[in-house]
């Protein structure tokens, strides 16, 4: 019986057992707004490509007389093409990922440019075509485990190669409550799940251990042979 | 050109001469549907100042308190990057560039952009964000030049507002600056509400807490009454009117201290939890703990002040009143009362003088009544909590002791001194289950309790706060008269270093060597009075050894003293002790203005005689240990302690564990039968049915694909290339392309039709090692519909034609060393050609195939000539030389096609090929990198699976499509603690299938452990096929109720845990309530002893093969790439996390 009852609250006990990481707030994204720099590239940003070389990629970046930096992707060819940074998280939370991008000839068949995970599918609208700049955005609610977010400014996509030029300037990720019901581009959890719920399953374990702790009166305290339970 | 501000004098928008301009260019916009216009991502329009006429940005309004400020409002656009609002301002004003928005009443917003403040006055509000209603601002930027500062503020509309007017501004209402200010990127965005611990919001926020917060703290106090109820009751013998009089001394004393309550108290403690008990009732538990805000109290003592803080909120106390003062202290003064209870109705066992006597010593103690009823503080509700563990403990109710343990932990921190300790009484309670089902216990009562603070936290978050409050006061005493004080200096920090030690260090050296001199005592006897004098010590030592003490810690000493007993020595200790108790407490209240514990002389007189007291209590335990004393309450302590040492003696009365199924003996082949036909061909033709229908979408190359078809083309044309794998697989892609045709469906033919007699070849190799239907039936059916398999099937890539032939390779060899034909030379031919095939199909992972085809050989022809007594090597020689050789030979084949295209002249070729071409190739794709890529460790767990194939949107809006290549994780999952039964067993009881398997695993991953390269899940599958068969085995047992029953009842869990993902996804929670039910019906059978447990055992594992079935079948889509909905899609990733797991 005590066996019976160990693995009964042995299970319970695992399904609660969940690790994290520290809590991160306000701007999360160094050198959000592009202006720091250094031999002609975005400090605490680094570039990627599907091809791996960049021979037909160019990554540029430029800071204009306003003091506002933008960052370049130009796919001479259709390819997948990223400025990305690593910025950390805290695990279930709702992030908002935000920028302004402008396009020229993008091709108007596969993905053209937006924001996204690395590494997901978790994206942004993109823009296709020759486009004036444009904010855009996504919300994202990180995992149980994660820690970290490669945030990507990206031309082209996984299987999705494309060509053009995409600017990317104000790139930012900030954890901002939770997105509102109806809001596109939400990735994670539910638009509308408030922050705080904790997953409706510690709920009813909650009510679980009630019924436990119940049983366990009943065991031991209600035993009418009065006998020294082992 | 700037635009001068013409009008001005009124703090009312006002038209301009060119505002009709101004609307004209917005209507354009949004009629136009230009980048100003409004979208899904924001509600301003133009926020990015890109479209414009003149000097004025479309949609955007200025405006301006003073007209003769000489303010210039003007507009930079920029090809390169966002244009950029600007306000110039000589004089001080309060001047905006203004746009309104209509937006929802009661919603919250958000409020960004970004702003550069250059030359701006210090004085004024600034350069900033804001919301021309109230001072709503997402705060001011003053300088010479601040940069470009990203800016935010929240705020909500209240209610009937459905238009709100966002302004770009330098200064504010009442609050003009000079300077200049630049605007860019402004969004205006809806969210569901501020992220708690946000700056600048505006608005008040809902209450909210976890459904369960009102259910938890109603149990808490369920079990606090329960407990009091339970452990109050008097003895019969005890006259009714005594009691009556015992209880009306205590109200009378409660009445009074009631009275005193609100005239005196320490006023930083009793504003703090008057502030949380506000902040409660005003934001729900799930909102209190935040960021930047102090509460170093963990969740427990907040219930008690949330009904505190309703209390208050629902009469409409004055937060001034006297009353809340008596509510605040009323806990701490009612767990006073409950304390000298329950020492008066536990000693009055033993006689009504020493009960009377310790009752009224814990109630009249006028430190006692000092620390709850005049200082406010909560030492006593963890106390109550400590003596009802204590008295559950007596009962032999540990599940209770721990439930109220954590309960005191979870009041105050201080709780962890003592709790530890509960563990040693009585001696050997440990024996069984019980410390188990109390720490079970304890661990649900801090789950239920923290969860609904905990916020979604992760809940490293609560050992954090513990952290953080112990952290809080790093001093070498925070005004306790003690021994660290002496050392060390009062309130100094305890991280200074003392004859090379912190003084942190030494104060738990000191503490722990006095400690381990009342532990000592304790084992000596394992009396419960010594037990009761162990537990004082504990806040004793731990109140004047230990560093960063409060003058309030040592109170629950006087808890478990006074069951010891208030007369004799005992009793002189006691009152001594409270004596200095209460001089430290009385100094500190009375220093409270500066938090100091008075003159030097006083603290050190005082703790210098605390530590005599603590000396004097220990050689009180020692003499009592010894027998040379007997405190007053060892009698009434002890009552029942013979009964508990009788029931320790006694046998089991109900052993749960039933006699062990001896493992059966190997079998013969069993013959086939009818149904084991029809049950393949089922499985066949299900396989089949999978990968063929459809084979020819997607109809573009996918994945891989890119290169093997490519180079299949080669093979056909002539065309010469590099091919870093051998070539077979490739001519079995080129085959179907021969067959028909160059699409699709042709690339694709031959893939499908090696995973199809994959099957089958499954279904015989689990046959062949297990000689049991059921499990070779499993094995193939794992195999049938798991999605990894099923889409390297599916699509032409090559490691489905290794597998399939290496799986043969082991059929031969098991019926070769099965029949010991060890020297039939056609057999032995048989497996080297298979074997060769197989290395010839995909770049040296086959190799080890063949490693263990060679080693299974040589392991059970060792045998087989050591009990035929012949030389083992001689044995061998044959069958090892002729699969060797054979299998080389046919590798060589492989490469035929290489010489027929004449692009290979001579063996010399092969050679080049293998070792300078291919490491060369090897050594070139080292560094590549891939978003799917994976390491070796994480493929048994399934942490990161393949996107093949990705389409989003699908053919229909909301659709996607994607080919993943992930297996089916139930059977995944399982698989892992099959293996490692699995290689218990080989180890133990060296069972040669299950020694196979362990084996047949780990040289088909071994390989890839030290390769730095790209790796991708698709490398496991040759490890795979053994995993399956490892599962099929740990099904088998089960089913045939085979091994002790822990196996049996760990493995029946494990298979309803790992289904329980997939029945969340699909079910959710109600899932959860079916899985509980199962494994309680499941593990309720088995460990009864009631249930067949074949019966048991194969019910269980047909249910596993049906949850199997299903889950397969709710992955399928995204396997076989057909259109699913998003929402779909996203619920079955059940892993999104990013690094080593993630499923998307």
């Amino acid at each position: 019986m005590d066996m019976k009852r160990s693995a009964f609250f042995l299970v319970l006990t695992f399904l609660f057992a969940l690790p994290g990481a520290a809590q991160g707030a306000g701007e999360l994204i160094h050198n959000s707004l592009f202006t720091e720099g250094k031999g002609g590239r975005p400090t605490h940003w680094r570039t990627a490509s599907y091809a791996g070389d960049d021979a037909e990629t160019e990554f540029g970046w430029e800071v204009d007389p306003a003091g506002i930096g933008v960052i370049e992707i130009d796919n001479r060819l259709p390819g997948d093409a990223r400025w990305i940074q690593s910025v950390r998280v805290s695990p279930r939370t709702w992030y908002r990922i935000s920028g302004w991008i402008r396009t020229e000839l993008v091709g108007s068949r596969n993905m053209g440019a937006y924001l996204t995970v690395m590494g997901t599918f978790h994206n942004s609208r993109d823009l296709r075509g020759s486009q004036a700049w444009r904010p855009v955005s996504l919300w994202v609610k990180t995992g149980a485990l994660e820690t970290k977010l490669e945030i990507g400014a990206r031309l082209g996509g996984y299987s999705s190669e494309n060509n053009g030029r995409a600017f990317f300037t104000a790139i930012s990720v900030e954890e901002l409550g939770f997105p509102v019901e109806g809001t596109p581009f939400v990735y994670g959890g539910r638009a509308g799940e408030i922050e705080e719920d904790n997953p409706i399953w510690t709920e009813v374990l909650g009510l679980l251990l009630v019924l436990g702790l119940a049983l366990l009166i009943w065991r031991y305290v209600a035993r009418p042979d009065g006998r020294v339970p082992r | 050109m700037n635009l001068k501000n013409p009008i001005g004098g009124s703090p009312v928008l006002q038209l301009r001469s060119h505002r009709l301009l101004v609307v004209l260019l917005a209507l354009a916009a949004v009629l136009a549907g230009l980048p100003g216009a409004a979208n899904a991502t924001g509600l301003i329009k133009n926020g990015g100042f890109v479209l414009g006429m003149g000097n004025a940005p479309a949609s955007w309004a200025h405006d301006s308190w003073a007209a003769d400020a000489g303010t210039e409002f003007d507009w930079e656009k920029s090809e390169a990057a966002p244009g950029v609002a600007i306000i110039r301002s000589q004089k001080p004003n309060d001047a905006r560039w203004v746009q309104s928005v209509r937006v929802e009443s009661g919603a919250w917003y958000r409020l960004a952009g970004w702003v550069r403040a250059i030359g701006v006055s210090e004085t004024g509000l600034g350069a900033n964000l804001s919301i021309l209603r109230g001072f709503d601002n997402a705060g001011s930027l003053s300088g010479a030049d601040t940069g470009w500062q990203a800016v935010s503020m929240y705020f909500r509309t209240n209610p009937g507002e459905e238009l709100v007017t966002v302004a770009c501004r330098l200064g504010g209402y009442g609050q003009e600056s000079s300077g200049e200010v630049r605007c860019t990127g402004i969004e205006l965005a809806r969210v569901g509400a501020p992220p708690t611990g946000a700056p600048h919001v505006y608005g008040k926020r809902d209450r909210h807490h976890a459904p369960s917060a009102i259910p938890a703290g109603l149990a808490m106090a369920a079990f606090l009454l329960f407990g009091f109820w339970r452990f109050a009751r008097l003895p019969a013998a005890t006259p009714a009117r005594e009691g009556l009089a015992f209880a009306a001394v205590l109200l009378a004393l409660l009445a009074v201290k009631i009275a005193i309550a609100p005239h005196y108290s320490y006023r930083v403690d009793l504003g703090a939890y008057g502030a949380w008990a506000g902040r409660l009732a005003a934001l729900g538990p799930a909102r209190f703990y935040a960021a930047g805000y102090f509460a170093d109290y963990p969740p427990g003592y907040m219930y008690v002040l949330w009904a505190i803080g309703e209390i208050i909120a629902g009469l409409d106390i004055a937060w001034n009143s006297p009353a809340v003062a008596i509510l605040l202290k009323l806990p701490a003064m009612l767990a006073d009362v409950a304390i000298a209870w329950l020492l008066y109705a536990c000693l009055r066992g033993s006689g009504r003088r020493l009960a009377w006597l310790a009752g009224l010593a814990f109630a009249l103690n006028p430190a006692l009544i000092l620390n709850s009823t005049v200082w406010g503080q909560t030492d006593s509700v963890l106390s109550l909590f400590l003596l009802l563990a204590f008295l559950a403990q007596r009962r032999r109710e540990f599940e209770f002791t721990w439930v109220f343990l954590a309960l005191a932990i979870l009041t105050k921190p201080q709780a962890l001194l003592v709790a530890p300790l509960f563990v040693l009484w009585p001696w050997n309670w440990w024996r069984g289950w019980r410390p188990l089902t109390a720490a079970l216990a304890a661990a649900f009562t801090t789950f239920f309790l923290v969860d609904p603070f905990r916020a979604g936290r992760p809940w490293i978050w609560l050992i954090e706060l513990y952290a953080g409050t112990a952290g809080t006061y790093a001093e070498t005493s925070v005004n306790a008269m003690n021994l660290a004080a002496i050392l060390f200096g009062m309130r100094g920090q305890d991280s200074v270093l003392h004859l090379g030690l912190t003084a942190q260090a030494w104060g738990f050296v000191v503490g722990l060597t006095v400690g381990l001199g009342f532990l000592v005592s304790y084992l000596r006897s394992r009396e419960r009075v010594v037990y009761t004098q162990l537990l004082a010590a504990a806040t004793l030592v731990s109140f004047v050894c230990l560093t960063r003490m409060h003058e309030r810690y040592m109170y629950p000493f006087f808890v478990f003293a006074g069951l010891v007993g208030v007369t004799g020595w005992s009793g002189a200790l006691y009152w001594g002790l409270s004596a200095l108790f209460l001089t430290n407490e009385l100094t500190v209240f009375l220093e409270q203005d500066t938090a100091t514990a008075g003159p030097v002389w006083l603290w050190q007189s005082v703790g210098w005689l605390t530590v005599v007291g603590m000396l004097g209590w220990l050689a009180l335990a020692w003499r009592t240990a010894s027998g040379q004393a007997r405190p007053p309450g060892a009698e009434a302590l002890a009552l029942d302690d013979g009964d508990w040492q009788r029931a320790l003696a006694e046998p089991n009365p109900n052993p749960t564990a039933t006699p062990v199924i001896a493992e059966m003996p190997p079998s013969q082949r069993p013959a086939w039968t009818w149904n084991e036909f029809l049950a393949i061909a089922a499985l066949l033709v299900a396989g089949a049915y999978l990968r063929f229908w459809n084979l020819g979408w997607p109809t573009e190359l996918v994945f891989d694909e890119v290169y093997f078809v490519e180079q299949a083309q080669n093979y056909l044309s002539g065309t010469d290339f590099m091919d870093p794998h051998p070539p077979f697989a490739k001519w079995m892609i080129a085959l179907g392309i021969t067959l028909f045709g160059d699409e699709p469906f042709g690339w694709r033919v031959m893939n499908a039709v090696s995973g199809t007699v994959l099957i089958g070849l499954m279904y015989l190799l689990g046959r062949e090692l297990f000689r049991r239907r059921f499990a070779a039936f499993a094995a193939a059916l794992f195999l049938a519909f798991d999605g990894l398999l099923l889409v390297d099937s599916r699509i032409a890539v090559i490691d489905i034609h290794y597998v399939t032939w290496a799986v043969l390779a082991f059929i031969l060899t098991l019926r070769l060393v099965e029949d010991r034909a060890f020297g039939h030379l056609g057999r032995l031919l048989a497996i080297g050609f298979v074997l060769g095939i197989s290395v010839g199909a995909k770049l040296y992972i086959p190799f080890f195939s063949f490693l263990l085809v060679l080693g299974t050989i040589a392991w059970t022809g060792r045998q087989e000539a050591l009990r035929r007594h012949l030389s083992p090597l001689r044995y061998l020689m044959k069958p090892i030389l002729v699969v060797g050789w054979s299998a080389f030979g046919f590798y060589l084949l492989t490469y035929a096609g290489d010489f027929w295209w004449g692009w290979w002249h001579s063996p010399i070729d092969i050679v080049r090929y293998i070792f300078i071409e291919v490491p060369n190739y090897q050594a070139a794709v080292a560094d590549a990198t891939h978003p799917y890529s994976s390491k070796w460790y994480t493929w048994p767990l399934l942490l990161k699976p393949i996107w093949y194939y990705w389409q989003d949107p699908g053919p229909e809006p909301g659709q996607v499509v994607g080919i993943w290549g992930s297996g089916n994780p139930a059977v995944w999952w399982a698989s892992v603690p099959a293996l490692l039964l699995a290689g218990w067993y080989a180890v133990r009881e060296k069972q040669f299938a299950a020694g196979f398997i362990v084996a047949g695993w780990t040289l088909h991953m071994l390989p890839w452990v030290g390769i730095g390269r790209t790796l991708f899940l698709y490398h496991y599958l040759p490890s795979l096929i053994f995993a399956f068969l490892a599962l099929a085995w740990m099904l088998d047992r089960l089913s045939r109720g085979v091994g002790p029953v822990a196996e049996r009842a760990l493995v029946g869990a494990l298979l309803i845990a790992v289904a329980l993902p997939a029945a969340w996804s699909m079910a959710g929670v109600w899932a959860l309530l079916l899985f509980l039910l199962l494994l309680g019906g499941f593990e309720a059978g088995l460990l009864s002893g009631r249930a067949d447990p074949v019966r048991l055992g194969l019910v269980t594992a047909a249910g596993f093969l049906v949850a199997v079935l299903a889950i397969g079948w709710y992955f399928l889509p995204i396997w076989m790439g057909t259109p699913i909905s998003k929402e779909a899609w996203e619920l079955r990733m059940w892993i999104s996390n990013s690094g080593i797991t993630k499923w998307i």
